[in-house]
């Protein structure tokens, strides 16, 4: 079992598995329903070109999120699993 | 006897082409009524089809029942002021296992539903194929694959609407079984239930139970989830493919060139929106000059009065001459723009811009409005509509104000090109439109000031695939916009070019004389700080109804005839470059045109808003053209 951190330190390209959602209120609710539950695979895309927002792949759709929101998402790496 | 009416509630993520897919639907049958509550927002539209009244509902996009954005809680209004008979999901097949979720909230929360397969075309060219009977078995409820929205699709979308409202469709809704513990708190919850009206008990009660605590919202959200990658599993095959999107990406996000493409694009959208529509404009003002001289030489002669000449000529067809030449610019640049939106490049935009929007604390979604603002002022306000804080709102709907319309363009431009030579004209521009970004900063700073930070805004956003955009649908909206323009004409032009004429004609005399020289030479000390004649304060204020107008007032007050030559000309010998510059400073930022102003209230609710966009525009056009004016000095 690889380490858990939070996405917004993950690098352009890395594959990687939601462990849990931090956060309160609607930006919690937000990303629950747009599918960023624990188990879930992501993938993510690239940094923006002035390094924030960043482009994450998820349940099969292409999704911007912000570096601070991405702190509330935590993961690990999911590499060859 | 007539059939029972049935209402329905059209439910869907956002962008699945649900707005698309209402006009065609409502546009396939026969519309006998249109109307927008004001307390929700919901856009209702009456169609009658086999002698039976079918309301539609147009609903935000929403993710979910939850109250976490703006169209959620508009949506919720909506719904709890009466259950629709037929809740109507509007599914995107690019992206089937997260509409799906709503899809199976919906389920719970009213145990019947029609789903509209939408984007089976789209799904196709990027590998995906679903099959529709197996998902309507899985799901329990009626689906119906949309490609080309035809006739054929259209009548079974009734029946299975109507099928659905009377309950002759044998319907078995999906039910989402949660884990143990969670359905025990929802039976409890369930018990405990006073009221059911906005949807089923078992609905209600998993909300309560979702509330409850964040680990049992986690367990819910999760649950469903689940169910919709199983259902998605066993109803679609897709083989990845690289797709166009992918690679548009590559160079449109890319590191080192997406912002220099971007801004490239932006470029593109204003030249083609003056190199094409300037040789429009120019045939239109021809062909008006010359039906003016005609009716200056001939009517006369067939016994009609002088003033009637005069009124028709120099009031009418000057000013409805000046006000058309705009046509094609609006129509271009609204064809062009739209091109940019619907194809899904403004998304990229928003992405590519947050970085900067976000230092000053605003959304990159921002830009979104802000752009509109730039086809016209109205389209702005009502961008600002997808931005959920209250502060990103107020900076869009008074920010985007600043943004020079194409009316207030299309008069920039041409007193620019009158007045500098082509590469100095696209300095002059670039300038203007420097000052407007730097207003739009300069009241995000402001607004801060008034409210507070709440809730950080966030900036979750589909990256949807591009797509072309049905011509059809691009021409009809650039055609609607053209004749909203035309529409105004009869509203405002007519009326304010008959009284400006009135009031630059009497009392008979020299021009001088007029009731308009008096006010315009009675203001012409304040105008004096900035270097303005009476002339240009004039159009100043004539351009308070419609910004246009500004120009027609100069075609009047400056006479213009075939031998004059045209008013570009007339003005060069006039007025002086500065002064030219000055007045257009004060012209871009002074005062929205009237109708945007009553946008600004509609929108906001609350006149206040207006007024500080009235009252701050004025004080700042009057700083900038102070500025302008005594720096310019120094230097020419």
């Amino acid at each position: 079992m690889s380490e858990e951190f939070t996405l917004d330190a993950a690098q352009e390209q890395s594959s990687l598995k939601i462990t849990r959602i931090t956060g309160k209120g609607k930006t919690r609710l937000r990303m629950l329903q747009l599918g960023f539950t624990p188990g879930t695979r992501i993938e993510v895309l690239r940094h923006a070109p002035l390094a924030d927002p960043v482009e994450i792949m998820i349940r099969g759709a292409k999704l911007a999120l912000r570096r601070e929101d991405a702190k509330y998402i935590s993961v690990v790496n999911a590499e060859g699993q | 006897m007539t059939p029972r009416p049935v209402s329905v509630a059209i439910i869907g993520n956002p962008n699945v082409g649900k707005s698309t897919f209402f006009n065609a639907l409502t546009g396939a049958a026969q519309v006998i009524g249109n109307w927008c509550g004001k307390t929700t927002e919901a856009c209702t539209t009456d169609t009658l089809y086999a002698d039976r009244k079918v309301s539609f509902t147009d609903l935000p996009g929403i993710y979910g029942f939850g109250h976490s954005s703006h169209e959620e809680i508009t949506t919720d209004k909506y719904l709890h002021s009466g259950e629709p008979d037929v809740p109507l999901v509007v599914v995107d097949a690019l992206n089937l296992e997260r509409n799906l979720y709503l899809v199976l909230e919906v389920l719970e929360r009213y145990r019947r539903a029609v789903v509209v397969l939408n984007k089976m075309d789209a799904a196709t060219e990027h590998g995906i194929v679903i099959d529709h009977v197996k998902l309507a078995q899985l799901l329990g409820v009626p689906v119906i694959p949309m490609v080309a929205i035809g006739k054929p699709a259209v009548s079974d979308l009734y029946q299975m609407i109507f099928a659905v409202a009377d309950g002759t469709y044998a319907m078995r809704p999906y039910r989402v079984e949660y884990p143990v513990q969670i359905e025990a708190a929802v039976a409890q919850a369930e018990h405990s239930l006073q009221d059911s009206r906005a949807g089923s008990r078992r609905w209600l009660a998993v909300e309560a139970t979702e509330q409850q605590d964040d680990d049992a919202q986690v367990e819910i959200v999760s649950t469903r989830y689940a169910a919709a990658g199983q259902i998605t599993a066993q109803c679609m095959v897709h083989h990845p493919t690289e797709s166009l999107t992918d690679k548009i990406d590559y160079w449109a996000l890319h590191r080192w060139f997406g912002i220099p493409l971007m801004i490239v694009v932006f470029a593109l959208l204003f030249f083609l929106t003056f190199s094409v529509s300037r040789p429009l404009s120019e045939g239109i003002g021809d062909v008006f000059s010359i039906l003016g001289d005609l009716t200056r030489e001939y009517l006369p002669g067939w016994g009609v009065p002088a003033v009637m000449v005069s009124l028709l000529a120099d009031g009418l067809i000057n000013g409805i001459g000046a006000t058309l030449g705009f046509l094609p610019q609006i129509a271009i640049f609204f064809l062009v723009y739209s091109l940019i939106q619907d194809s899904g490049y403004i998304v990229r935009v928003a992405f590519l811009m947050d970085r900067v929007m976000s230092a000053i604390g605003l959304n990159g979604k921002i830009f979104i409005p802000l752009v509109a603002g730039y086809s016209c002022n109205i389209d702005g306000i009502l961008a600002s509509r997808i931005l959920t804080s209250r502060y990103d709102r107020m900076v869009a709907v008074l920010g985007s104000t600043f943004a020079p319309c194409s009316a207030r363009l299309g008069v920039m431009v041409f007193m620019v090109s009158a007045f500098f030579p082509s590469f100095k004209a696209t300095l002059v521009m670039l300038g203007l439109l420097a000052i407007s970004v730097s207003l739009m900063t300069l009241t995000a700073f402001l607004v801060r000031f008034f409210v507070p930070p709440e809730e950080t805004s966030s900036f979750m956003t589909e990256v949807p695939v591009y797509h072309l955009p049905q011509p059809k649908n691009l021409l009809v909206g650039t055609g609607r916009r053209t004749m909203g323009f035309l529409h105004r004409i009869r509203n405002v032009i007519l009326y304010s070019s008959v009284i400006i004429w009135f009031l630059s004609t009497f009392p008979a005399g020299s021009f001088e004389e007029s009731y308009i020289a008096r006010i315009g030479q009675t203001l012409e000390p304040f105008g004096a700080i900035i270097g303005l004649n009476w002339q240009l304060i004039v159009a100043l204020i004539m351009g308070i109804p419609a910004k246009e107008s500004a120009l027609t007032t100069l075609g009047v007050i400056y006479h213009t005839t075939s031998e004059s030559g045209n008013l570009g000309q007339v003005l060069a010998a006039s007025i002086s470059p500065l002064t030219a510059f000055t007045f257009l400073v004060v012209y871009m930022t002074y005062i929205p045109c009237l109708a945007t102003v009553i946008t600004i209230y509609q929108e906001m609710r609350n006149w206040s808003m207006a007024v500080i966009s009235v009252y701050g525009s004025v004080m700042l056009s009057l700083l900038l053209g102070i500025a302008a004016y005594q720096i310019g000095r120094l230097f020419l």
